[in-house]
């Protein structure tokens, strides 16, 4: 798929390409990744699918526009398994991520420290060439809309720091997508499921280079 | 007996401690039932559905300690839909009002809330111990509570859960807490403020299992074991550290003190420079549990199984290898109980793995085994029969071949004989798990020889009812019974339907029953919940159409009330 692709290594970090929608996800030669969901069939030479309900725009947008379109059609669309049986092999969901994971890079920075209690729900959320993660409060928002402002504040100022520029807006083709883990240990799309079962199912967040997501694509259960 | 005086009666039935002989005495008489019920301190439930909690506190108003299962045992394997039941709250709520005394409570796949381990906290001023087994519905602000408010709390152990993170709540423990025998909360992932886990353990002197979670640095680790040298059950956090750095040599001399550590696990990451300071402890482990530590490859597991030549029970993954098990074999005398998981569960058969040969090795090299679950990519008729020979006395054996219906690679014929000669030789064996390519031969053998067999797990396996049937014919002590993805059907649920009175429960999934042999047997049998799951929640399509998911159990509850919609109780 054609159109403004935003290069890993460009200045530019437009962000969260979440839900690219009406996207497969696809190999080219020249090793950009091309986000989108359709499904099986769908819209011409995809080689990938998730089998995703299909939106409606096929060009590659960013999260706040992917929005604009209903996100689930009448129910949630089964996930296409990885593995050809459910529960199989019979070994509890904590086993299947136990893969060999890298250090974590330092320990968490001291604001993470929460010294009080507070009711909200707050999950972890990294970034991919950032050392520090941050901490996001999911019950103060209530729409991946909100989720993906927050998201984009969150690290506008960490890039900052790191001497980036950062036009960071939300409708540009980024080279960034966001995902997570949700509570079987799996990691997920953000965007595929209706925002209440998303924040029941989430434990921790993840913005990914999309460059990174043919790396990250084995990890992940899909 | 009836002209002893009941406290004399009672007496004598404190020397009985299993539930099957309270329960039988039970029946003797009248008397003999008032004594007992009034006596009785623990009870167990393998069914929370069987009874009602109502039921429960009238007739043991005394109970001290409760043990209860939820949901059935595919539900960890994601066979079950969310929302199933299984919630500990009407529980707790009825022992609130009824038992007040309550010590000890122990759930295992049960959902129980934040509110209802609040309402836990508050309503036993004796509680003393709480073990959680694979439940969910709960955060940490759940736990806070507990920490909070149980004065005397022993024992808080929290097995494989699905905990939410609501933040730090290990320092909720006061300063009056000093009474900790056993802490276990590494299936957590939250932060854990280590200054407050090192006061706690310093305070709790009689402190002897401390299980930490991954986000407990090794750091940390090496000052809590200073803290706590009389620890007979560790289980570390995060292994991760440079070996030149003092926090890890303080560890290696901590660990030295560490005179009294029979029992080892956890290792979620590792740094395989830092392993050394394990081996002096290695020597008197009876248990190591090695099966988080994706990251330990199997040249440094050997070389920890070298050291360990004590023991009894170890758990580890697939990393190992056939050439790791032979090791064990060789070192391992007193082997009692293996377990070798998959580190690659969903992969494509590229990673490490083992095969028939390390299970061989071991049983020849082992002569006190007696429990195994093994998942391997390829099994041999050959093997088992020599598994068989050299190991009569197992009491547990459950093999997973990873690839289903996966015949015999050297042969290219069915397990049955395998396991055939499994089942023959292994008079007590209670529990079983079959896999590979299986036909209706194997339940012939099975119901034939397997006469001790409590609990069966099939997969992929049988041809017609008569498999299933000859099971039913067979096996006599059946208690447990599930089964996935099988070609049996109406006549095989419908062949022995007094039986399933007999036994805990059923469980078939993406078998060949249909509703009408669900209704039929529901019909039939009213002491029995015959429960059709279909995931999502559309019965339709008749009385002909075949049902996703099975559930029969027998109750004394009648159907339940807190089904979801997905959920259709006959």
């Amino acid at each position: 798929m054609d159109g403004k692709r935003w290069r890993v290594d460009d200045s530019c970090l437009g962000l969260l390409d979440l839900i690219p929608n009406g996207g497969d996800w696809i190999e080219s030669e020249d090793q950009k990744l091309q986000l989108r969901l359709g499904p099986p069939g769908g819209e011409g030479s995809s080689e990938l699918s998730l089998g995703l309900p299909h939106r409606a725009a096929s060009a590659k947008r960013g999260f706040s526009q992917t929005l604009g379109i209903e996100p689930v059609g009448d129910g949630i669309a089964p996930p296409p398994a990885a593995a050809p049986f459910v529960g199989w092999p019979p070994v509890r969901s904590f086993r299947r991520n136990l893969a060999p994971c890298s250090s974590t890079a330092g320990p968490p920075p001291q604001n993470q420290k929460q010294e009080t209690r507070s009711k909200g729900m707050f999950v972890k959320i990294n970034m991919d060439g950032i050392p520090i993660g941050r901490k996001i409060d999911l019950s103060t928002h209530d729409s991946y809309q909100k989720l993906s402002s927050a998201v984009d504040e969150l690290f506008r100022d960490l890039l900052a720091e790191e001497g980036r520029s950062i036009p960071g807006l939300l409708d540009r083709d980024g080279g960034y997508t966001l995902v997570y883990e949700d509570n079987e240990g799996d990691r997920m799309l953000v965007g595929d499921i209706p925002w209440d079962m998303f924040v029941s199912a989430v434990k921790r967040l993840r913005v990914l280079k999309s460059t990174n997501l043919s790396l990250s694509r084995r990890a992940a259960s899909h | 007996m009836t002209y002893f005086p009941e406290e004399v009666v009672e007496h004598i039935f404190d020397f009985l401690t299993s539930h099957r002989d309270r329960n039988t005495v039970s029946l003797v008489c009248k008397a003999w039932y008032r004594v007992e019920r009034l006596s009785r301190r623990n009870v167990f439930i393998g069914n929370c559905y069987a009874v009602k909690p109502g039921t429960l506190v009238s007739r043991f108003p005394r109970i001290r300690s409760l043990k209860l299962k939820g949901k059935p045992h595919f539900a960890d394997f994601n066979l079950v839909p969310p929302g199933w039941g299984a919630n500990a709250l009407p529980w707790v709520e009825a022992i609130a009002r009824g038992c007040p005394n309550l010590e000890e409570l122990h759930l295992k796949r049960m959902v129980i809330s934040d509110e209802c381990l609040e309402l836990l906290a508050r309503s036993f001023p004796n509680f003393r111990a709480l073990v959680l087994v694979s439940c969910e519905g709960f955060s940490t602000d759940g736990l806070a509570a507990i920490a909070t408010h149980c004065k005397w709390l022993r024992e808080l152990d929290l097995h494989e859960n699905e905990v939410d993170d609501r933040g730090e709540w290990i320092s909720c423990f006061p300063d009056s807490c000093t009474s900790l025998v056993s802490l276990n909360f590494a299936c957590l992932k939250g932060e854990v403020n280590a200054l407050a886990l090192e006061r706690l353990v310093t305070r709790c002197t009689n402190l002897q299992s401390l299980r930490l979670s991954s986000a407990v640095s090794l750091e940390t680790l090496s000052r809590v074991i200073l803290r706590g040298p009389q620890l007979r059950d560790l289980g570390t956090g995060s292994y991760v550290h440079d070996p030149r750095s003092e926090p890890y040599l303080n560890l290696a001399s901590a660990f030295m003190a560490c005179k009294s550590l029979r029992s080892l696990s956890g290792f979620w990451e590792v740094t395989a420079q830092c392993l050394p300071a394990v081996y002096p402890i290695c020597s008197n482990l009876t248990t190591l549990n090695l099966s988080y530590a994706a990251s330990i490859q199997g040249t440094e597991l050997i070389k920890m199984i070298r050291h360990s030549r004590k023991l009894q029970s170890l758990w580890v993954l697939d990393l190992i290898g056939d050439r790791g098990l032979c090791v064990v074999a060789s070192t391992c005398k007193e082997l009692q109980e293996l377990r070798v998981f998959p580190s690659d569960p969903s992969g494509d058969g590229s990673a490490a793995s083992v095969t028939e040969e390390g299970l061989l090795s071991v049983s020849m090299g082992c002569p006190k085994l007696h429990s195994i679950l093994y998942f391997c990519r390829q099994m041999t008729n050959a093997a088992l029969i020599d598994v068989a020979k050299n190991c009569p006395r197992f009491t547990r054996f459950r093999l997973c071949v990873l690839d289903p219906r996966k015949p015999d690679p050297l042969t290219s014929r069915p397990l049955d004989e395998g396991f055939g000669a499994i089942v023959r030789s292994c008079r007590e064996l209670r529990r079983l798990s079959v896999s590979g390519l299986l036909t209706d031969k194997v339940f012939h053998y099975i119901g034939r020889y397997a006469q001790k067999l409590e609990m069966l797990s099939v997969a992929f396996a049988g041809e017609s009812d008569r498999g299933m049937q000859e099971l039913m014919e067979g096996c006599r002590r059946l208690r447990k019974l599930e089964i996935r993805d099988c070609p049996f059907g109406d006549a095989a649920l419908l062949k022995d339907a007094d039986k399933y009175e007999t036994m805990r429960s059923l469980w078939m999934s993406s078998c060949d029953v249909t509703l009408q042999a669900c209704q039929a047997l529901a019909a039939k049998m009213p002491r029995l919940n015959v429960e059709v799951i279909s995931d999502d929640g559309d019965f339709a399509g008749g009385a002909v159409c075949q049902v996703e998911k099975l559930y029969v159990y027998r109750t004394v509850a009648g159907p339940r009330d807190d089904a979801p919609a997905y959920v259709w109780t006959l």
